[in-house]
């Protein structure tokens, strides 16, 4: 999986500062503005990605970033950085957004998406590149956290550790599950 | 099978995206969160502290708990029973109250005396002045529940005339011991001016409580000794049980059936055979 972004990977500088602020933003929330910042971009897409439109987004992001100053002294450093758990934030709040507009989730498939499908299978032609209609069609016959997985893992392209902790399970886990997930969708995608 | 929308969606530039940002939104929105948490643990903090300050004024003051209890439970099975309206009595002061006067600025010379039984009078005095008087409101009282008897005893004076009633041996009692009362279960009735015993021809005998509210099985009394199931009931009597006589009738020579009226016995649960153990 070269192909995978190392966004989630900081120095340990990088996030030792990064607890230091938090600290300070449990006091007073203007010390938060930072890791507004810096987070504020990735959170964006992050929320884009699922919803319909960037006005619904922007709501959620400020209800997310809120809610994290909000439960700031809940968050135990690990040495990891606060992006995990800021998604994991976002990510509830968007089930959250869902759930009271009860609406359905939007799955954003970006072009050449499909391509880990090809390339898992080494059958890498120019001709058999699926169109996105058969995508769909293959995504609707999984479920719900297997789309979520494969949305994280190849739309995405996040990393396994990061996929844990947004989700709240174990890296060798969500490894597992990915596989299983993309076992599946190999095999819908043979028999339509 | 899912129920996700899919679709393919233009990249947004990181500019535009950026052009949400506020910080301060995200502040506002904090301030609000916060506030609204506040709110609900003050409602918790009360809520908390008035259980805890009724618990221990209840472990401080069990006796005054369980009679406020007591009274509760009292009003609920007074709900259940048929609402009756009884006037309330009103007294000089009340009267007072009830009158208003419609012109404050005509001085009434004329002292009024007011019915509270009428409902609305108007008194004109002088040339127009008129007087109001509000119609007493008729307050609507619960009856508490009272015992199931109601007692029609002889006064002393009256007993002179008539022939002395002996329970278990003993003349007029207002307590008698269980074990004498299981000893010697007997009514009977002695008539000193002709120095003849007088035999019971009726009466009903009831073993019950003082505030008791519900009928007990009663025991026709139809001559000098109490029926079987009488004895077997003082024979479960407790220290807080008396013997009800009910329309005790005695037949009086010369006179016929007199009814002698009701008798109170408190039954005494003191057993000497046992302290002499």
């Amino acid at each position: 999986m070269e192909h995978i972004q190392n966004k989630y990977h900081q120095s340990e500088r990088e996030i030792q500062k990064e607890e230091q602020i938090l600290r300070k933003a449990i006091k007073s929330p203007g010390a938060f503005a930072p890791i507004y910042k810096k987070y504020y971009l990735s959170i964006f897409k992050f929320v884009l990605q699922r919803v319909e439109n960037e006005h619904i987004a922007s709501e959620i992001v400020s209800d997310v970033f809120a809610k994290a100053i909000f439960n700031l002294k809940k968050y135990k450093f690990k040495g990891t950085p606060f992006s995990g758990w800021l998604y994991r934030v976002a990510y509830n709040e968007i089930v959250t957004a869902f759930r009271k507009k009860q609406k359905n989730r939007t799955v954003n498939i970006p072009d050449g998406s499909w391509s880990f499908l090809v390339n898992e299978e080494n059958e890498k032609k120019e001709d058999n590149t699926p169109s996105i209609m058969k995508m769909k069609q293959c995504l609707q016959k999984l479920k719900p956290n297997e789309v979520e997985l494969i949305e994280m893992r190849f739309f995405e392209e996040r990393a396994f550790k990061e996929i844990a902790e947004i989700l709240e399970i174990t890296t060798e886990n969500a490894r597992v599950k990915t596989h299983r997930a993309l076992k599946k969708l190999q095999k819908i995608f043979k028999s339509v | 099978m899912n129920n996700f929308k899919y679709q393919k969606k233009t990249n947004t530039s990181d500019e535009a995206i950026n052009s949400f940002r506020d910080f301060d939104k995200v502040l506002g929105k904090h301030k609000a969160i916060s506030a609204a948490y506040k709110s609900i643990w003050k409602y918790i903090f009360i809520a908390t502290g008035a259980a805890g300050i009724s618990t221990t004024a209840f472990f401080l003051y069990p006796e005054h708990a369980e009679n406020n209890l007591s009274k509760k439970i009292s009003q609920i099975t007074v709900q259940e029973s048929p609402k009756v309206s009884v006037p309330v009595q009103y007294n000089e002061k009340q009267k007072k109250e009830i009158v208003q006067v419609s012109d404050y600025n005509n001085k009434i010379k004329k002292s009024t005396s007011v019915n509270p039984e009428n409902k609305k009078k108007s008194i004109i005095e002088g040339k127009t002045k008129k007087v109001s008087i509000l119609e007493p409101q008729v307050i609507e009282k619960e009856i508490v529940p009272e015992k199931w008897y109601t007692l029609n005893e002889k006064s002393e004076k009256e007993r002179i005339k008539l022939p002395t009633l002996f329970v278990s041996n003993v003349a007029w009692p207002n307590k008698i011991e269980k074990a004498i009362l299981v000893k010697s279960p007997n009514i009977m009735a002695f008539y000193q001016s002709i120095n003849q015993e007088t035999p019971v021809v009726n009466g009903i005998a009831y073993i019950t409580t003082e505030n008791a509210t519900e009928k007990p099985i009663g025991y026709k009394l139809s001559n000098s000794t109490f029926p079987p199931g009488l004895i077997r009931e003082i024979h479960k009597t407790t220290s807080s049980s008396i013997l009800l006589l009910k329309n005790i009738v005695l037949h009086i020579p010369g006179r016929g059936r007199v009814n002698i009226g009701d008798r109170k016995i408190e039954i005494n649960q003191k057993n000497k055979g046992r302290k002499n153990l």
